[in-house]
């Protein structure tokens, strides 16, 4: 009786570190799912030295038959973050708030440089390339989701681009 | 019959290789009668080593003009990168290129927060600051729109600046040639700007 408990002790425990480990990756795989909604390469500008703000991109899928809205970004990094969209108005370059982003049913929304982005306000130290910093987003419907941001360089964005347009 | 076919085709072909050359024109604006003429001004400014700079220190070169400010995060290290990388693609010509970046925001952006932004970038581009009514001299010869967006409550020294977002091609004696459009590639401009070297 006594070995059946420790075995069975052992095998919950090994479960359980193989999820953990499971689970780790997924984050750091670049995929995080929450409910219907997959999210894929985040990622950020490093910053210089002096920066007070960033700007974060990624891509947001939605794989359920319903509308779904990024309502809420947070992240310790900056003293606020907000979704953001550059606009060309007449050849004026404006930046404004967005409240909610809509994520229709079975569409993928892309944030990208010179579009949608998450924006950070006074950034508290300067965010550099090679780091992974935390991002928290809430939809209305799938909740809320922690993902790693990784912070390229410049000279990376394009080797990132060429990639993706391999597939 | 046939000669109909044949010539249907050929205004066809036509018709595609009109679109095509639309298309990848597309980055080039027109210059409009207004901007096509010398860009006259005086002004001094400094540039990111704090040495003056003033409207005679680039002739001799083709200059590639942008106007940002550092704290926009989104648009303006988008445009620059995509400005470096048609550098590298204008390897050979590059001694007959000064590309420069011109702050629109020189409250905050002094030389030191210049110099360290542009460490993102291409070597050869140079940042250009000064007082505010310098800089504004300046973006009114080009007819560069800017103006503080509203500041927020919580964080005022957060603002974000609305401008003008076009590139601007002048030749070595400092004649406006042409402007490109914030969202062309590194390749439009790398290819418009050896159509006039």
């Amino acid at each position: 009786m006594k070995q059946l408990i420790m075995r069975i002790s052992f095998f919950l425990i090994s479960m359980l570190i193989f999820s953990v480990i499971c689970y780790s990756k997924t984050t750091f795989a670049g995929d995080v799912q929450v409910g219907h909604i997959t999210i894929s390469d985040p990622w950020a500008r490093y910053s210089f030295a002096e920066a007070k703000s960033a700007a974060a991109y990624m891509t947001v899928k939605n794989q359920s038959g319903r509308m779904e809205h990024l309502i809420a970004v947070r992240s310790s990094i900056a003293q606020k973050v907000e979704l953001h969209q550059t606009k060309s108005q007449n050849g004026i370059l404006k930046m404004s708030l967005v409240n909610k982003l809509d994520i229709p049913a079975g569409k993928t929304i892309m944030l990208k440089p010179g579009g949608r982005h998450v924006m950070f306000f006074g950034l508290k130290k300067p965010i550099e390339e090679g780091a992974t910093f935390p991002l928290t987003l809430e939809f209305s419907k799938a909740g809320k989701v922690t993902v790693m941001i990784r912070v390229l360089k410049n000279e990376a964005l394009k080797k990132m681009n060429k990639h993706h347009h391999k597939h | 019959m046939q000669r109909h076919f044949l010539l249907t085709g050929l205004v066809i072909i036509f018709a595609i290789l009109a679109l095509i050359a639309i298309s990848l024109d597309r980055s080039i604006e027109r210059p409009s009668s207004q901007s096509a003429m010398m860009i006259k001004v005086k002004f001094n400014l400094l540039n990111q080593n704090y040495q003056p700079i003033n409207e005679v220190s680039f002739r001799g070169k083709h200059t590639l003009i942008f106007f940002g400010y550092t704290y926009c995060p989104d648009i303006c290290p988008t445009v620059l990168h995509n400005i470096s990388e048609s550098l590298y693609l204008l390897d050979k010509h590059l001694k007959k290129i000064q590309p420069i970046f011109i702050t629109i925001d020189p409250e905050r952006d002094t030389p030191k927060v210049i110099k360290s932004y542009l460490g993102n970038f291409h070597p050869l581009i140079t940042g250009l600051t000064g007082k505010p009514e310098q800089v504004k001299k300046v973006a009114k010869a080009f007819g560069v729109y800017f103006a503080k967006a509203e500041k927020d409550k919580y964080l005022e020294e957060d603002y974000l600046v609305d401008h003008s977002g076009g590139i601007y091609f002048l030749g070595d004696d400092g004649r406006f040639i042409t402007k490109f459009s914030h969202s062309s590639t590194p390749e439009e401009i790398a290819r418009n700007i050896k159509k006039y070297l």
